[in-house]
């Protein structure tokens, strides 16, 4: 049948061609090993130092190689750049010498090469001609120690300070190793720091059998507590609280604890006028309590002072607040609870942690307890905001609260033991000395000063609940302004 | 291997896959590769899952001359030193989601009629089964980015890097292709000897 012979005859060929390739082709087995060695990152086996025959490619380095040593070990090189003065002072690489090739083989150059002997002298330009010619005559004369930048500065930019996303061929996981590489390279070349590693959210709960001093709780903590303890719920919003909330928490929005007195927006509330709203939610002095907010903590941390200086010291800040309590399903309620109203006796002279005006002035001359300033960095610096004028207290030293917190998602979590001691004791505050938190309104710096005083066992944390509002208002007080600084002597 | 051999380079190697050429190339590329999928009867999902039942024996016979096809094609242009076999790219590979991917897009298969390339043909032919078939595809896809983060370490299962059988079997690239060949013819007699019994059977 004809099909079928021309079926036979088609196999015959293919089986022919098949043998004939068989025969011939021993090899070389296709090349690239994966996509890390497709493109120009196949580059990556450097020359080690030593002399250098230009046949063993013992004349430059990778790339890649001057990268990971720029990042690793910078002193193990020494950078000359042979382009014009004004290319170089376009762009040069970090610790880059400006000399071209005249002056390079002149005595000028001779002094650095012997001042570098003991690195690798690394010729760059933007391409290799250039660094090339250099590097014969270089190594005419007995230098062992120089080499080419592989492909010059358009081959840095075009493989290890790109990112390996935009390199070609790619696989995740070649992303994720390469990606932060490149990241940092970038940030070395244009001379910043390195990108810090994103701050890490800490769990604080204690989780006591029974709240006895003011401390943070988790979630299931108060899921197992729910109708035991009273839970206040401080979000700013009732239409956000109305949608939903940890069954039976009052709704106490910090607006409600603060008035308008002496020409001052949004102070505390007296103590006796405070003990009588505790009342209202509920309380008495008895009365185990939580707070909680949303993706906010200083709004339960402000609840929380208020309720210290009343005297309470059976309260708890739940972490990760309302959000992390959705995230974790647990049971949300939509229903606002009635309190009953109970009779709350507050602990006469508890509230000893507040400062005046007047006491912050005193300070702010230096020699008494040192001013933090949790607001914002731009505040700080004298960017004006609603009060009248913009700036900080003199000698104030600047902390922003975000940086005790980290907000992941709608949670919000206090960071590490670790993170919080290093950051306030880089303002040089001891922990046994006086503090005095400020912050634009007191809201802001109460958190600060229950991070102070309960996380970090600071003993004597003042809080300044006028702040910025405050001290702005009064024209006859100094105002500084002016970038951050950290530190400053005592 | 000639100085004169082409280095193989794709478009997205080349980072030109936005160009208007690679557009035009593509749409061109794609259109030549639908039709002469269609012609090879692949818009029948009845025909291609007669394979599994022993009824059709389409899809073996096209993947495979496929296979050779190209097989010979490359080793051909890379013996006669026409291309370099340096610059062609190789995927890696990872045993464990590979095995398993392969199970769930052969299961699929069986259920569903179609391949993702073949329901897309299938489509353009006007069969609605097809497009029922590439919305499940759609809703399998988001629902694999959604449960990325548990499966993120298991998409590096088994991985052994580019292992290709020359290497694995210690044999030259030739010789692969040979016994390549070889597995392929037999099959292709297998299969008409197969289709010739049931046709008989039936008959």
């Amino acid at each position: 049948m004809d099909s079928t012979r021309t079926k036979l005859l088609s196999a015959l060929a293919v089986l022919g061609v098949a043998i004939v390739i068989a025969v011939v082709d021993r090899g070389p087995l296709p090349g690239p090993r994966g996509p890390a060695a497709a493109g120009p990152m196949a580059r990556d086996t450097a020359a080690p130092p030593g002399a250098a025959p230009v046949g063993a490619g013992e004349d430059h380095l990778a790339p890649d190689e001057v990268a990971r040593r720029l990042l690793d070990a910078p002193d193990t090189l020494a950078i000359v750049d042979v382009r014009p003065a004004d290319e170089f002072a376009a762009f040069h690489l970090p610790g880059a010498v400006n000399l071209d090739l005249v002056r390079l083989l002149g005595p000028e150059g001779t002094a650095f090469l012997d001042a570098n002997a003991a690195r690798t002298v690394v010729l760059v330009s933007n391409g290799m001609t250039h660094p090339a010619q250099a590097w014969v005559e270089l190594a005419r004369r007995g230098r062992t120690n120089v080499r080419i930048l592989e492909d010059g500065l358009d081959g840095l930019k075009a493989t290890a300070w790109m990112p390996p996303s935009l390199r070609g061929p790619t696989t995740e996981r070649r992303v994720a190793e390469e990606g932060p590489r490149a990241r940092a390279l970038a940030a070395r070349l244009a001379g910043r720091k390195a990108p810090a590693a994103a701050p890490r959210p800490a769990r604080w709960a204690t989780d006591p059998a029974a709240l006895t001093a003011p401390t943070v709780v988790s979630t299931a903590w108060v899921a197992a507590r729910l109708g035991k303890v009273a839970v206040l719920d401080t979000r700013e919003k009732a239409e956000d609280v109305a949608k939903g909330r940890v069954p039976g928490a009052v709704h106490v929005p910090i607006a409600a604890t603060r008035e308008t007195r002496g020409g001052v927006a949004d102070e505390m509330l007296p103590v006796e006028a405070l003990a009588a709203k505790a009342g209202a939610w509920g309380l008495s002095a008895d009365t185990e309590v939580v707070v909680y907010g949303g993706d906010r903590l200083q709004d339960p941390t402000h609840l929380a002072l208020v309720l210290v200086a009343l005297g309470h010291a059976k309260v708890a800040v739940m972490e990760g607040g309302f959000g992390a309590w959705t995230a974790e399903g647990r049971p949300v309620a939509k229903d606002a609870p009635t309190p009953t109203p109970a009779t709350y006796v507050a602990r006469p002279g508890a509230f000893d942690f507040g400062v005046t005006l007047d006491d912050v002035v005193a300070a702010s001359r230096g020699g008494g307890p040192v001013i933090v300033d949790v607001r914002p960095t731009k505040a700080f610096e004298g960017e004006k905001g609603p009060e009248v004028r913009g700036g900080r207290i003199p000698t104030s030293r600047s902390r922003p609260y975000t940086e005790d917190v980290v907000v992941d998602g709608g949670a919000v979590w206090f960071r590490g033991l670790d993170e919080l001691r290093a950051g306030y004791a880089g303002l040089g505050l001891a922990s046994d000395g006086p503090v005095i938190v400020s912050c634009r309104t007191g809201h802001q710096a109460s958190q600060a000063w229950f991070t102070l005083r309960y996380l970090l066992g600071y003993k004597d944390v003042r809080w300044f609940d006028g702040s910025w509002k405050a001290w702005s208002l009064r024209a006859d007080l100094p105002a500084e302004t002016g970038p951050v600084k950290k530190k400053e002597a005592p | 291997m000639s100085a004169s051999a082409l280095p193989l380079a794709t478009l997205f190697a080349e980072g030109r896959l936005d160009t208007t050429a690679a557009f035009v190339l593509a749409g061109v590329l794609g259109l030549a590769f639908g039709f002469w999928l269609e012609r090879a009867g692949f818009s029948s999902s009845r025909r291609l899952t007669g394979v599994f039942y022993g009824r059709d024996f389409a899809v073996i016979q096209v993947m495979f001359s496929a296979i050779v096809t190209a097989l010979l094609g490359l080793r051909g242009l890379v013996t006669l030193g026409l291309v370099d076999a340096a610059t062609v790219y190789q995927m890696e590979t990872f045993l464990g989601p590979q095995v398993v991917g392969g199970l769930i897009f052969g299961v699929g298969f069986v259920m569903g009629g179609w391949c993702p390339g073949t329901a897309l043909v299938g489509l353009a032919s006007g069969k609605g089964d097809a497009l029922v078939f590439l919305g499940g595809a759609a809703l399998g896809s988001l629902a694999y980015a959604f449960a990325w983060p548990s499966l993120a370490s298991f998409s590096t299962a088994g991985a052994c890097g580019v292992c290709t059988l020359p290497e694995r079997f210690d044999l030259s690239p030739g010789v692969t292709t040979l016994l390549v060949v070889a597995v392929a013819l037999a099959a292709f007699v297998v299969v008409e000897v197969l289709a010739a019994r049931r046709a008989r059977a039936q008959a």
